[in-house]
């Protein structure tokens, strides 16, 4: 008998929703203008925050894209952190990473698996007329394939007699391949590089797009070939790879080698900074999310503003519908049944609101992907969790006007003019 | 009293005003039974719609008792007065009180939604109901595409789809020109003939004159209480009473 109780009472609002959300279809659609201009503040701080979070999320597929090259347990040493927060000066005298330090740390590095130099220019590379501008060209041996995630798609990459000396010899990225071969096997042809020409013996596998820039336009050669035709950068960096459960110790053997190859007195400040994905990771994180952080409360007050819009424009339609609701009153229409009729046609004007802010903001991250060095993607969640949340405001925001439309007496409601 | 449909036992409403209490009914007491028509008339001020606001269960008595159907409605909740008038209360307005943006058949069907019945089922017995009042015809016009007597068709039609112990009338032809008001008060007289309990609020004598039994009321209490011609007649005599 309970049960039965329980199932006319859900059957009722059930019946009492669906017909509640018909009269407020037909409620929007009568002041379409009415009902659009009271959402449109909606329809900003949802377009907003989806935008947002758009470029949030591009960002961060960009840059774990572009991290996920570097390997998790790879450290790399160069003259200046990455990330210069504070005094820029006191690392302005830092000698350059050297030969030597890269020789000092493969000959004496024991927990050192793997030690590579890296240096990085931007040059053109041809093949049979077929140009490419601005190509990454990396300078490095053999052992960088042990610190990166770099995997090839063909071929092999430098062998350790290639890696040490200047032999002519690329490993190619995918979209360098692509551009130069269209689709022909690569290896064994020989590229130009300015004056000099490179065989081709690997290509790799793609890594996609960070930041609006391709992994795969890249080109890697020895590190002796790469210091005759563009000279020793200042700003060569040493990839070095240990275990991942040794890596602190690493980190110190790599700190007395260094400390010893340039022979700094015991008060010396390094003259070299070691870096790590995971700080990257650490720092990006607290950059955007102060950045986002505003951004996203300028988009939530943008819905407080809209919300308030909604209530505003909820309770002049409580006020215009008085004696509707004493009519609904005396049909025997519960004080429920009033909240619910006017929470749904809050709930549904936001979400018309949210739909159109969803829509801009779509376009918008799509026009950003497009157009802007970065990259900005909404998943289908996103768009759900924007109509859901931007329905839920429209219920906090109604409750006032429907408890107030519930709650009207009836006899008064019907008599009024 | 057995067969009684409702019964006012001393029933009093009380106003406050300011400082000013207004007694708009002073120990009102009477009994209706099922298949009735009573005209309720008064002058305005009288008392009349206090009344019908307390048979109809908008209101409650601030004294005395109402029984409706043998159930004190003293001391019910809200949402039980709401489900009484859901149930058990058919109203008719002077002014129609339709909505306007939907058509006669969701006018008819509102009544329905509120006692959770499926829009099929609604919808069926929304089409016997206009039919019952002659507009067959005229279901999917909107408000605004109906004359005032076919309006008020639609709110009788609206007041039957429940099917409720009685059917409550406040000045029904009030807003109707007097051939219209003729039809719907030959409306009211079959609904009566089909066995339907109706009470009819109204200020015009003559309309009360045709009732089978009319309450008179002046000052919130009940003066007279008879067959409709009668109750009219000693108001008339009562009036040329006053002047002589």
């Amino acid at each position: 008998m309970i049960l039965g109780a329980a199932w006319r009472r859900g059957r009722r609002l059930a019946v009492e929703l669906a017909a509640s959300a018909g009269t407020a279809v037909r409620g929007i659609v009568a002041n379409r203008m009415r009902a659009f201009l009271s959402t449109v503040g909606i329809a900003i701080g949802v377009a907003t925050l989806m935008t947002i979070y758009g470029l949030v999320s591009g960002l961060t597929t960009s840059f774990t894209r572009q991290l996920a090259a570097l390997g998790s347990s790879t450290m790399y040493v160069t003259s200046r952190p990455w990330v210069i927060r504070g005094d820029w000066w006191r690392y302005r005298n830092r000698p350059p990473i050297s030969r030597d330090d890269v020789e000092a740390l493969r000959r004496r590095g024991d927990l050192l698996s793997a030690v590579a130099p890296v240096a990085n220019a931007a040059a053109e590379v041809s093949y049979r007329g077929e140009r490419i501008g601005l190509v990454q060209i990396q300078g490095t041996s053999s052992e960088y394939i042990d610190t990166s995630t770099i995997k090839l798609a063909s071929g092999r990459f430098l062998s350790s007699l290639e890696g040490a000396g200047a032999q002519q010899v690329a490993v190619i990225g995918s979209e360098v391949a692509q551009r130069l071969f269209q689709g022909a096997s690569p290896l064994g042809a020989r590229i130009s590089l300015g004056p000099s020409r490179f065989t081709v013996i690997g290509v790799l596998v793609p890594q996609g797009k960070a930041f609006g820039r391709s992994l795969d336009n890249l080109v890697i050669i020895p590190i002796d070939a790469f210091g005759r035709l563009y000279g020793m950068r200042r700003d060569m960096a040493i990839a070095v790879t240990a275990r991942p459960d040794s890596l602190f110790q690493a980190e110190d053997q790599i700190i007395e080698i260094l400390r010893g190859e340039r022979a700094l007195a015991a008060d010396d400040d390094d003259t070299f900074s070691i870096n790590r994905q995971s700080e990257l990771v650490k720092i990006f994180n607290e950059e955007t999310s102060a950045l986002f952080g505003v951004a996203i409360a300028i988009g939530l007050i943008t819905l407080l503003v809209g919300g308030i819009g909604v209530m505003n424009i909820m309770l002049v339609a409580v006020t215009e519908r008085t004696r509707e609701i004493g009519v609904r009153r005396a049909l025997g229409a519960r004080r429920r049944s009033i909240l619910v009729q006017f929470l749904t046609e809050a709930a549904l004007v936001t979400m018309v609101g949210g739909a159109i802010g969803t829509a801009i903001g779509v376009m918008a991250s799509a026009i950003i992907d497009r157009t802007a060095p970065v990259s900005a993607e909404l998943s289908p969640a996103a768009v759900i969790g924007a109509l859901v949340f931007s329905g839920i405001i429209g219920l906090a925001f109604g409750t006032w006007p429907a408890y107030r439309a519930a709650h009207l007496d009836p006899i008064e409601s019907l008599r009024y003019e | 009293m057995s067969g009684a449909l409702l019964e006012l036992a001393r029933v009093s409403r009380l106003y406050q005003m300011g400082s000013e209490t207004i007694h708009a009914l002073r120990d009102v007491s009477f009994v209706i039974g099922a298949g009735e028509y009573v005209g309720i008339v008064g002058s305005s001020g009288s008392g009349k719609s206090t009344l019908l606001n307390i048979l109809g269960c908008l209101d409650t008595p601030s004294a005395g008792t109402y029984r409706l159907r043998g159930r004190d409605v003293r001391g019910l909740s809200d949402d039980a007065l709401s489900d009484l008038r859901n149930r058990e209360i058919g109203f008719v307005f002077q002014t129609f009180q339709l909505l306007a943006r939907t058509t006669a058949l969701e006018n008819v069907e509102l009544p329905l939604v509120y006692r959770g019945v499926r829009a099929g089922e609604r919808r069926r017995r929304a089409r016997e109901a206009l039919a019952r009042v002659g507009l067959a015809r005229r279901m999917r016009h909107r408000p605004n595409e109906l004359s005032g007597g076919q309006r008020q068709r639609v709110a009788i039609a609206r007041a039957l789809v429940t099917e409720p112990s009685i059917l409550l009338a406040d000045e029904p032809t009030g807003n109707l020109d007097s051939a219209t008001g003729r039809e719907i008060l030959d409306l009211f007289g079959d609904l009566h003939a089909a066995g339907n309990t109706l009470i009819l609020v109204t200020h015009e004598p003559s309309i009360a004159a045709q009732c089978p039994r009319a309450l008179r009321m002046s000052d919130g209490a009940i003066v007279n209480d008879g067959p409709g011609a009668q109750v009219v007649a000693d108001l008339m005599v009562g009036a040329a009473g006053a002047r002589a």
